[in-house]
């Protein structure tokens, strides 16, 4: 029985969280009618010329520091020729041999990662609907900046794809390059995978996947190759070198239809745009705008809060999620407190209602004053849920939801005996109980004052005068 | 991204010098998507291969020079969503459009 | 002076002095137009409603006390591959036959901004690719000396308009000699500026890398006049180079050349020429000594090569820039076909002329996988060997000195059989395109039987005062400029 090695390399076009295009100042929204967002330059009108993103190429530096790539000090944009719809001038500005960054790698965990290739800048295509009546051309998206980030083939199973997309969707939000949505398309994913016996010196024939749409699809569509290309090579058969397209509801690949084996871009530098020099100050400030890394954090975190991982790995999801945490502390909460109301509070209340964090109806100075009311014992977890709620509708300090809310813990004896002598008064056989030297009915009683006091009664307060008016005769 | 585009991964064989055959025609004219009647191919290729013959000797010229190459330019244009198109304008010198967009026929490999 | 037959300048002064209405101006070019275009289609598309609004609007202005740009009233052609928003521009091509600019190109809104009115389109050679102007989708500009005879090309439309007398100044486009060479044919100035020193944005592109956007005058006054004008940083295009300081004020000042040197490259003043050609070029010379200036000679041994560099590069950077006519979003579409690739190359070869169609095929080649190193590469190595030869032969003189064309101004219809043969011709102006340098080519002499001869002035990047001041102070002293084949 034979033993496969899987060669996997994944080549990923994220796009970049920019306002305008890459080469036009049109802007780049989400939806929007077809054909709104197109200027004179996307539309590869006579005469026109692409004018350079600058924070699009500041993003791209960004995404290559995060991926500990080397962004080379010149680059060049060059157009890439072939013919279609999508493509407006006939040709994409892309980069070529001189692209801006080299190597870099992606963590798989457990100590392994995947190398990086490259990185480069390239623009996006526009959209085509395919009717009966013929193909739609619409243009908003033509221009989009990308990056294109190819993966060296060290990838050995469709899980390490999984967790190389993954990883790299986690950094490259965690940077504010991109958000990184495979659904949205602001992320893709093309796969190349190939299948050799084990042990042997050369990779076996590559299949390239395409129509990947989720992270999981990649990883069922490797499976599914991984498969086909072992039983084809097991049943003593040759594997075509070919591009597939995957198709999820079948569960299954299919050769695409391809005209030539290796089409001819005749790849030209762009002599719209000169050379693209990006000097030490640039790779300074992306450094300085890229800040903490998350591996960094979580390493941080993980050993100077002592938390554990579950809530490490939640706070270093987003970056804006633990610069929140550490506001809160810095307004002198415990971490694993603050951690732990994070986790299980903010954090859902903030995915249901989206919106930034940062505008998140609680501030962390708020939270801080009611963990810090929590901890001081002034107010017990189940009423501090319900000043939690209330925060998140009002907006008021802790303090002034716990009055508005009737949560102050009533400690005055003026106010609680006669709540006392009125439990003793509703449950004799309780008192009695108590008095016979049964404690246990004691809990009786002072259920019934903390139900009349809708749970603000102080408890010590209670006890203290539950046994003074049980003693007596 | 495009369904059908593999990448480029073997060369084709590079005949010194080149020779304008018939297959050359051929794949100029996909490439460049003209359409050459076939009894003009043999004038055409008559003419590109003077014209190679007469231009084929530049790779021995300057072999060691550098490549002239794009000089460096100046600030990059701020990211700042400007004005676009309407539709209308967009669409003002289509050949064929529809649901405001342009129409071509159907694509072979969707 | 009322007709267009005065200089820009004069026009100008004339206009702000109130000696004479914009519209008085304008008339008077479209009268003159009506009279003699026809023979010659020097324009392909003349606008006198646009041309008398926009006079009517600077009498307005100027009767009113305003300020009025440098080239007020003065009537401008522009070459049909410069855009004006709302007007069709078709580069000379059936592709663009019926497109409409929906925007208008740099170049030309300075002219606009500097007030000068635009009275229509000029004819040229199917996207800027040939020198004779026959290449047109729309037919041939005859030269206003000889109607037999071809105006030159590119830009021959622009130049013919010049000589004419239909208006004192046309913008074209120089990619390898496309303003030099018509202007020289047709016995009027024109001016290459340094690549990148007016914006491309709006020019319908040919080779990126070649493209200026250039004038036609009788005057280096003229041209100097427009290019301050014209000339700056545009953030509509990346390669734009800022201002250099304006050169008209310095010309006034122009007397004579002592302390000039003019390097005299020995490769393009010998070989090939004919002689009356370059009889032509040393009486230049001569005269440019008489006026104290001093004469060495040069080298530049990588022109022998510069031919064949700047069709591998020009055609290659062509058949990129129209890749983006496939008859999808505007230009020539052929329907019929029912898949997608047969309609884009049923519309590209019936939008495409000959020529045209055998420079993409060409520049295919030169840009392919595995042939790209040995061609289109080599091209790029030899560009860069020829950019230092200049700077080189730069060291010893301050301006350059040889024919603009190595043959006069030839018949209609006699040079279209081989298309490298005609090539060849650009022999004297590719270098200059290649190393992306100034250069003016000036009329001067002509053959015994009359055709006009002009020379050429090339200068290091950034000096095209230098090439202005030269033919200025010459053409102070001198009619070769003057002479008018039109009454």
């Amino acid at each position: 029985m034979n033993a496969w090695t899987t060669v996997i390399g994944l080549e990923v076009h994220v796009q970049l969280a920019t306002a305008s295009k890459l080469f036009s100042p049109a802007p780049v929204a989400a939806l929007g009618e077809p054909n709104t967002r197109v200027h004179a330059i996307d539309l590869g009108l006579p005469g026109v010329l692409p004018l350079p993103n600058a924070q699009a190429i500041a993003l791209a530096i960004r995404a290559a520091l995060a991926l500990g790539a080397e962004v080379q000090r010149r680059s060049v944009f060059a157009r890439k020729h072939y013919f279609y719809p999508d493509l407006p001038k006939g040709y994409q500005i892309s980069q070529y041999d001189e692209p801006l960054a080299r190597g870099g790698s992606v963590s798989l965990g457990d100590g392994r990662s995947c190398r990086l290739h490259r990185l480069h800048v390239e623009e996006d295509a526009g959209k085509l609907t395919h009717t009966d009546a013929g193909t739609l051309v619409d243009l908003n998206r033509a221009g989009v900046p990308l990056v294109e980030i190819v993966g060296e083939p060290d990838l050995r199973t469709p899980a390490e794809a999984h967790a190389f997309l993954r990883e790299l969707r986690h950094v490259l939000r965690f940077c504010g390059v991109s958000d990184c949505d495979m659904e949205l398309g602001s992320l893709r994913c093309d796969a190349n995978i190939s299948v050799m016996p084990e042990g042997s010196a050369q990779f076996g024939a590559k299949v390239e996947l395409k129509n990947l749409n989720s992270m999981k699809m990649v990883q069922r569509a490797l499976e599914f190759e991984e498969r086909r290309q072992t039983a084809v090579l097991a049943a003593g058969g040759r594997v075509a070198t070919e591009t597939r397209g995957w198709n999820d509801e079948l569960g299954e690949s299919r050769p695409l239809r391809s005209k030539e084996q290796a089409p001819d871009y005749r790849y030209l530098p762009d002599p719209d745009l000169p050379a693209l020099i990006v000097g030490d100050d640039e790779v300074a400030t992306a450094r300085s705008a890229l800040g903490e890394l998350p591996v960094a954090r979580a390493a941080r975190y993980r050993e100077h809060f002592a938390l554990p991982a579950p809530d490490v790995e939640a706070l270093c999801a987003e970056r804006s999620i633990g610069d929140w945490f550490e506001r809160v502390l810095a307004h002198g909460s415990a971490p694993k407190l603050a951690a732990n109301w994070l986790v299980a509070e903010v954090l859902p209340a903030w995915r249901q209602r989206g919106g930034d964090l940062d505008a998140f109806p609680i501030a962390p100075d708020r939270l801080a004053e009611l963990l810090a009311l929590l901890a001081g014992g002034a107010i017990t977890q189940v009423a501090a849920r319900r000043v939690f709620a209330h925060l998140l509708d009002h907006g008021t300090t802790a303090a002034t939801a716990m009055r508005e809310l009737g949560l102050d813990r009533i400690t005055d004896p003026e106010v609680l005996r006669p709540l006392v002598q009125a439990a003793i008064a509703a449950l004799p056989e309780a008192a009695a109980a108590v008095r016979a030297g049964k404690p246990k009915a004691l809990d009786a009683l002072k259920g019934h004052v903390m139900r009349s006091t809708r749970g603000r009664a102080d408890p010590a307060a209670v006890d203290a005068l539950l046994a003074a008016a049980l003693s007596g005769g | 991204m495009h369904p059908g585009r593999a990448t480029p991964s073997i060369a084709p064989h590079v005949p010194t010098p080149p020779d304008v055959d018939r297959a050359l025609i051929e794949r100029l004219t996909s490439l460049s998507r003209l359409f050459l009647p076939a009894e003009r191919h043999e004038a055409l290729a008559q003419r590109l291969q003077r014209i190679v013959a007469a231009f084929g000797s530049l790779a021995e010229v300057a072999d060691d020079a550098e490549r002239a190459t794009p000089a460096a330019g100046g600030p990059l244009r701020a990211d700042v969503p400007g004005p676009t198109l309407s539709v209308d304008e967009v669409l003002a010198n289509a050949p064929a459009a529809a649901a405001n967009c342009f129409v071509v026929p159907r694509v072979v490999d969707a | 002076m009322t007709s267009p037959r005065g200089s820009a300048a004069a026009m100008a002064r004339a206009v702000a002095a109130g000696h004479v209405t914009a519209t008085e101006g304008v008339r008077a070019a479209l009268a003159r137009i009506q009279q003699h275009d026809p023979q010659l289609r020097a324009f392909v598309e003349v606008w006198p409603e646009r041309a008398l609004a926009a006079a009517a609007a600077i009498d307005r202005r100027r009767d009113a006390g305003e300020h009025l740009g440098p080239l007020a009233g003065v009537p401008v052609a522009i070459k049909d591959n410069l855009l004006l928003a709302g007007e069709r521009a078709s580069a000379g091509s059936r592709m663009l036959e019926t497109f409409r600019a929906p925007y208008t190109a740099s170049a030309v809104q300075r002219l606009l901004a500097a007030d000068a009115i635009v009275i229509g389109r000029t004819n040229m050679d199917e996207f800027g690719m040939g020198s004779t102007t026959e290449t047109s989708a729309f037919g041939p500009t005859r030269n206003p000396f000889d109607a037999n005879l071809v105006p030159g090309g590119s830009s021959g439309g622009s130049a013919a308009a010049v000589a004419a007398d239909f208006c004192p100044l046309a913008l074209g486009s120089d990619t390898g000699g496309s303003v030099r060479q018509p202007a020289a044919f047709c016995g009027v100035t024109g001016l290459k500026p340094t690549w990148g020193r007016v914006s491309r944005r709006g020019l319908v592109a040919y080779a990126s890398s070649l493209d200026c956007v250039g004038a036609i005058a009788r005057t280096a006054e003229d041209l100097a006049l427009w290019l301050d004008t014209a000339a700056g940083q545009d953030p509509g295009d990346a390669t734009s180079l800022p201002a250099t300081p304006p050169v008209v004020t310095q010309l006034a000042a122009a007397n004579d050349l002592r302390g000039l040197r003019i390097g005299l490259p020995w490769e393009l003043n010998g070989p090939g020429l004919d002689d009356e050609v370059a009889a032509a070029t040393d009486a230049l010379g001569a005269a440019a000594r008489e006026h104290g200036a001093e004469l060495v000679g040069v080298s530049l041994p990588t022109v022998a090569h510069a031919v064949a560099a700047y069709y591998l590069i020009a055609t290659a950077e062509a058949a990129s820039n129209l890749a983006r006519y496939d008859g999808v979003r505007y230009g020539l579409r052929r329907s019929g076909a029912s898949r997608l690739e047969a309609m884009t190359t049923a519309s590209r070869s019936a939008g495409f002329g000959e020529e045209v169609q055998l420079r993409i095929l060409l520049g295919t080649f030169a840009s392919s996988y595995g042939y790209e190193a040995q061609f289109h590469g080599a091209a790029q190595r030899v560009r860069a060997r020829l950019a230092a030869d200049f700077a080189a032969a730069f060291a010893h003189c301050d301006v350059l000195l040889s024919p603009t064309s190595p043959v006069p101004p030839f018949p209609l219809g006699s040079r279209r059989d081989d298309p490298l043969a005609m090539w060849l011709c650009d022999a004297l102006t590719v270098p200059a395109s290649l190393a992306g340098l100034p250069a003016l080519s000036q009329p001067w002499g002509a053959t015994a039987d009359g055709r006009p001869l002009g020379s050429t002035w090339t200068a290091p990047a950034g000096r095209e005062d230098l090439v202005l001041r030269v033919a200025h102070v010459l053409q102070r002293h001198s009619d070769h400029h003057l002479r008018r084949p039109l009454p």
